[in-house]
């Protein structure tokens, strides 16, 4: 766990993500062509605030991407019914975002996939480069679940190892207004691999 | 120029494709794996094709192994969310001729493409 670092280690950790997260920020910047801010960085719970997604029973698009190679882990990209109905609506073609032909559905069931690939991406890139090691993404998936199934679904994929490092991001796109949360866990082969650095 | 388009994502498929044509490319093909890649490569021997480097079934370094032959002349920019240094030397030493890293700017795709036309 991120507490086995002792201070100068957690000082490299911290920056390392803090960097990651502002490249995945700018990568998000550049695709949704809209500003984007990192609001919160959470090092100790993956927990999310479920109030944000209007009620237990609202819909709730969280895009997979399984991290290979040295190190192991997940990361998650979500987004309400709402952000994604505006990421539509600003970012796609009118005839696609308001189309709900199988063709436009996958067009804006892609276009998420596509994002949480660059915005991931750019934390895989900024992690391989720094820490040395064979990383990398492998094809993101879309779950949509119910707001309440969420951080059970987090925990269940947390379990999958032995012991585990997260952090989490809140971004904020004040002019489209969405909040999405973006949550990694990792093996804690990454805590091994900073103690290396050090 | 002949264009194929590599990439699992018809999203980034049907973007890249309006792009190009838009600027006057012929895009002759579209693959969303790596075997339908090479299959499409040699089938259709565009001048230039656009490959994702995470698909499916391999990587696009596979794909560009497998077609980097003597006789095979099409120019591959590799088009990739991977922008590992590592990933860009594999990439360039194995026949690549750029790399690109999504996110980008669609002027810089056409300026690329535009050097590889100088360039034939």
């Amino acid at each position: 766990m991120i507490a086995d670092l002792n201070e100068s280690e957690l000082k490299i950790a911290t920056k390392l993500i803090f960097d990651g997260l502002s490249m995945a920020k700018s990568s998000m910047e550049q695709i949704l062509q809209s500003p984007i801010s990192i609001e919160k960085i959470d090092y100790v719970s993956a927990d999310l605030d479920l109030d944000r997604f209007g009620g237990p029973n609202q819909d709730v698009h969280l895009i997979k991407t399984e991290l290979m190679g040295e190190l192991k882990g997940t990361s998650h990209l979500i987004f309400s019914e709402k952000e994604v109905a505006k990421l539509y609506e600003a970012c796609l073609p009118e005839k696609v975002a308001k189309d709900d032909s199988k063709e436009s559905t996958i067009m804006k069931l892609g276009f998420l996939t596509e994002i949480d690939n660059m915005v991931s991406a750019a934390v895989i890139t900024e992690f391989s480069n720094f820490l040395d090691v064979e990383i990398y993404g492998n094809v993101p998936s879309l779950k949509v679940l119910k707001a309440t199934e969420l951080n059970d679904f987090i925990v269940k994929e947390s379990s999958e190892f032995e012991s585990i490092i997260h952090f989490k991001a809140v971004f904020h796109g004040k002019e489209l207004d969405i909040c999405p949360d973006f949550i990694w866990v990792f093996h804690n082969k990454f805590v091994d691999k900073i103690k290396d650095l050090v | 120029m002949r264009v194929l388009i590599v990439d699992d994502s018809t999203y980034i498929r049907s973007s890249l494709r309006s792009l190009l044509e838009e600027q006057g490319y012929d895009v002759v093909g579209e693959a969303k794996n790596g075997e339908m890649a090479i299959d499409l490569a040699m089938e259709l021997s565009p001048d230039v094709i656009t490959l994702d480097n995470i698909l499916p079934d391999m990587t696009g370094l596979d794909v560009l192994k497998t077609i980097n032959t003597d006789d095979f002349k099409a120019k591959v920019i590799m088009i990739s969310a991977v922008g590992q240094q590592s990933a860009i030397v594999d990439a360039m030493s194995n026949g690549a001729k750029h790399y690109l890293v999504k996110p980008f700017d669609n002027s810089e795709l056409i300026a690329i493409l535009k050097e590889l036309d100088e360039d034939s």
